[in-house]
């Protein structure tokens, strides 16, 4: 079955907010002053502002890798408002089937071969039940991270030739997860297109790039490829693709209810 | 008493045939004195891995601790006030504190998740006797000297003393923290637990590693480890309900009980030996009684009464059964003695092992334990059973009309 | 008053049709110091009316009397306590215990009557029996005659009242018959002790000094011994009667 690193990514994903560049029409966009002159602080809120909470529909593949074998997993991922989300595996056969529920803080997740849904709670996930150290902490949204962290704007610096605003995150109290983070924001787009995430020693734990953007229906320009990258362990990887999205689309509310999971 | 001289002489008439019948006995003596004290022993054993190993004879902690699984939480710990600390020092022959957790530990071949004890380096061998750790001492101390892995955990990670690992864990308060630190030693504990999967860190690198003020959990040995309940009751009053306190028997009683299932098994199994060999005395005596019908008619007419020859062949029989069971006895209580001085080294055996999952301290030998109840109840219950086995018999016997018994051939 | 009184005793066998008297209504009187024979074919009853008073048995009728004490209506106890203080048994075959040594068969005897002396008692009347040295060896080490003189300083050793011996001759051969006759009665001139027979043996009568005839559970004749009876003169003495 899946290891804990890739149940937790799967937390991870079902957690994240999607991210949309700003709309077409000017009027709607922020105030904002040129890109070259921004305060760190007015980076965080254009990332903020731009977040987009529609109904959408994502293909994902995830290709996980690790010392001794590289898996390949195709799945379908739900997203409802900022809280909702629900994803379904498709391929491998053996996984077809699972599939994993969030709904504000609550989530489920039903594996087929024991025809069974258990509850993972929030509670659960934050003190890493799935027996890892990392949790839905590591993908906060950045209104939770304005909170956590006091941010530093260190400068600037191409990531696979676009200019992004360097940031540096420090935890405000020790009980944040991440003592340490560094982000690289995309200057155009106000996506954070690399992060890196440091322990209280300063070493760094892991790192994680998006890129590959694409324009989609309405203009929307998105990230299609993520790569998560374990620092502390060797050969250890996982990347994601993000293939067809749909956006808009009125979705059963079926989806995001505890019966779906069981549905065959 | 002449009774007992004239049924002793007679039991040498036929000494095959009294052994033979009495094999049973002597084994079934044997077996239980063997088989209890092994059970015995492996509850000691078990015993003496939870003692030495996790609990000692008292062991503080939080109060919600959890108590089954991998989960080992820093965010509450047991702040070792004045009151306890004199407590402590005045009530007990040696105490140490430790702290557990679980981190995620990774070397060049591989990454698990680990439980790590954090020890006093001073303490720590004085609650739990590091008697049957392979390195006298291994202990590293400070915050650079590095940690010890257990020989299973470096097998495990594929590394050996001076390689270097990467412990990642959850600080006090929950943030990550992580570092590099060389393995300063791999020692054998001799408790399973222990050498499947841990690494011991010095207590100076927990405190920065994980920012903790203090341990999670505070082990004592007492004087008499019989006085855990007084113990645990007075600790109790000191510390208002944020402690939860557990000693030996509490951690060790399921096995324990297992050991009753285990005793109570032996049993039935000699007690049916018991039962064939009550039936092979019984016919024993009853063929010596036919035999002997003229003697019986000879010492009636010389005036012994019916109880008297009752009471011959029922002297007949238990002296039957103290012999053969007193030949068991010794047989038994010379191996489990032995064994006692001797204990079985699994170490030796690895392959055979038997592990009783992750959380149960199981110690590496295989003690027997020996005491002398455990070799006279089963003799007397020999006695016993010999003695009622040859009621019937001997009653024949006393029945026997003398005037015809006496002109028998 | 006479050592042994012997009342209308009858004992009988069996139920209804298989019925056997074996002795049927027997009265007699046995003085002390007697050496008396009971004779008679098999089946005549001599065995049982011995058994009788030798309180082995219980007559079904009648009543025995030893030294002035009843012995029918007592219980087992009281009986064995009779049988080991007042009367001494001789076999035919011995019966000494086996795993005793010849003094330790006399003793036992001592034991069972409840009575002091121990081995140094048995010892002094295995001498006077005639079996100096022998005192320690096991009955299988003596011969027919030596075993059966342990036998006598058994029967004898408690001073009884009384000594039946039940075909004491019937397994030794005549010399040695003729020996152990001549030591009982010695004994029972030097001591005292009443001495009855059972008995086939002519030899036996020839030595009674009363021979009491027996046929059929009764008594037929009653007399004074010492003559020399021949086989033939038994059936004479039963036509007599």
């Amino acid at each position: 079955m899946m290891n804990r690193t890739t149940l937790t990514l799967l937390a991870a994903l079902l957690a994240t907010p999607l991210v949309a560049p700003p709309p077409a029409s000017a009027e709607d966009a922020p105030a904002a002053a040129p890109a070259e002159e921004m305060t760190v602080q007015q980076i965080l809120d254009a990332i903020d502002a731009n977040m987009v909470f529609e109904s959408r529909t994502t293909k994902i593949k995830m290709t996980v890798e690790g010392k001794k074998r590289t898996r390949t997993f195709e799945m379908i991922s739900y997203g409802r408002g900022k809280d909702d989300s629900a994803m379904e595996y498709v391929t491998p056969a053996r996984e077809k089937g699972t599939k994993m529920l969030k709904l504000g803080d609550d989530m489920w997740m039903y594996l087929p071969s024991v025809d069974r849904t258990q509850k993972i709670s929030g509670h659960m996930l934050r003190k890493g039940m799935m027996g890892s150290d990392l949790s839905y902490d590591d993908m906060m949204t950045t209104e939770q991270m304005a909170q956590m962290y006091t941010p530093t704007l260190l400068g600037s610096e191409d990531i696979d030739g676009r200019p992004a605003w360097k940031i540096e995150l420090v935890a405000n109290d020790e009980s944040v997860a991440y003592p340490k983070r560094l982000q690289w924001v995309d200057k155009e787009l106000f996506i954070p297109v690399q992060q890196e995430l440091f322990a209280l020693s300063g070493m760094k734990l892991k790192s994680w790039r998006m890129g590959k953007i694409k324009e989609f229906e309405g203009g929307r320009q998105f990230p299609t490829w993520m790569e998560i990258v374990d620092e502390v362990k060797s050969d250890s990887k996982t990347t994601l693709e993000f293939g067809e999205m749909t956006f808009g689309v009125e979705l059963e509310s079926e989806i995001f209810s505890q019966r779906w999971l069981e549905r065959k | 008493m002449y009774l007992l001289k004239l049924a002793f002489k007679n039991l040498l008439r036929a000494k095959r045939r009294a052994l033979l019948s009495s094999a049973a006995i002597v084994l079934g003596v044997f077996y239980l004195i063997v088989g209890q004290s092994f059970i015995a022993g492996v509850d000691e054993g078990v015993i003496y891995g939870v003692v030495h190993g996790t609990t000692s004879h008292v062991t503080i902690r939080p109060a919600d601790y959890p108590t089954e699984g991998m989960d080992h939480p820093v965010d509450e710990l047991v702040e070792i006030t004045p009151a306890l600390r004199s407590w402590l020092d005045d009530n007990t022959t040696a105490w140490t504190a430790r702290t557990m957790f679980v981190g995620t530990v990774t070397s060049d071949k591989e990454s698990l998740r680990i439980r790590v004890i954090g020890y006093d380096p001073d303490t720590d061998p004085e609650v739990f006797s590091h008697a049957t750790w392979t390195e006298p001492d291994p202990l590293p101390r400070g915050t650079d000297a590095g940690v010890m892995l257990t020989s299973g955990t470096a097998g495990l990670l594929g590394v050996e003393k001076g390689d270097s690992i990467v412990i990642e864990a959850r600080t006090h308060k929950g943030a990550v923290n992580a570092i590099s630190v060389p393995v300063a030693a791999v020692s054998r504990t001799g408790n399973f637990m222990f050498d499947n999967a841990a690494v011991f860190m010095p207590d100076a690198l927990v405190t920065s590693f994980l920012r903790t003020q203090h341990p999670t959990h505070v082990s004592m040995r007492l004087t008499n480890r019989d006085n855990s309940s007084a113990v645990k009751e007075e600790l109790t009053a000191l510390g208002a309900g944020a402690w939860g306190l557990i000693d030996w028997w509490d951690d060790s009683k399921d096995l324990v009980e297992i050991g009753q299932i285990r005793r109570n098994a032996l049993n039935v199994l000699v007690g049916i030996m018991m039962l064939m060999a009550a039936m092979a005395i019984a016919n024993t005596i009853l063929m010596a009684a036919h035999e002997r019908t003229r003697e019986i008619g000879t010492l009636r007419a010389m005036g012994m009464s019916k109880n008297g020859v009752l009471g011959l062949f029922l002297a007949e029989g238990s002296l039957l059964g103290l012999v053969a069971g007193t030949l068991g006895a010794v047989g038994g209580a010379a191996l489990t003695w032995y064994l006692a001085q001797n204990p079985i080294d699994l170490n030796a055996m690895e392959g055979q092992a038997e592990t009783i999952g992750n959380d149960v301290a199981y110690s590496a030998f295989i003690y027997v334990a020996f005491s002398v109840p455990i070799v006279v109840v089963p003799l007397v219950i020999s006695i016993l059973v010999a003695l009622v086995a040859s009621i019937y018999p001997a009653r024949l016997a006393s029945n026997m009309e003398p005037a015809d018994a006496v002109r028998a051939e | 008053m006479a050592l042994c009184e012997i009342n209308n005793v009858t004992k009988t066998y069996g139920e209804g049709a298989a019925q056997v008297h074996a002795v049927k209504d027997v009265t007699l009187t046995i003085e002390a110091g007697e050496f008396t024979a009971f004779v008679g074919p098999s089946g005549s009853g001599k065995t049982t009316l011995l058994n009788q008073v030798g309180c082995l048995d219980k007559p079904t009728s009648g009543s025995i009397s030893i030294d002035g004490v009843g012995t029918s209506g007592l219980g087992d106890k009281a009986l064995s306590q009779v049988r080991g203080d007042k009367i001494g048994f001789i076999f035919q075959s011995y019966n000494l215990i086996p795993v005793l040594t010849a003094a330790e068969n006399v003793e036992l005897a001592l034991t069972l009557a409840k009575e002091s002396g121990g081995r140094a008692r048995a010892v002094e009347l295995l001498n006077e029996v005639g079996l100096e040295g022998l005192a320690d060896r096991r009955p299988n080490q003596l011969s027919g005659g030596q075993q059966q003189r342990v036998a006598v300083a058994r029967a004898l050793v408690k001073r009884p009242a009384l000594v039946i011996a039940d075909e004491p001759t019937a397994n030794l051969d005549s010399a040695s018959g003729t020996q152990i006759l001549n030591l009982m009665r010695e004994l029972n001139a030097k001591h005292g002790v009443t001495f009855l027979f059972s008995t086939h043996d002519p030899m036996v009568m020839e030595h009674a000094r009363r021979i009491v005839v027996l046929r059929d559970g009764e008594v037929i004749e009653d007399r004074a011994g010492g003559e020399a009876i021949s086989v033939s003169n038994v059936g004479v003495a039963a036509v007599k009667a």
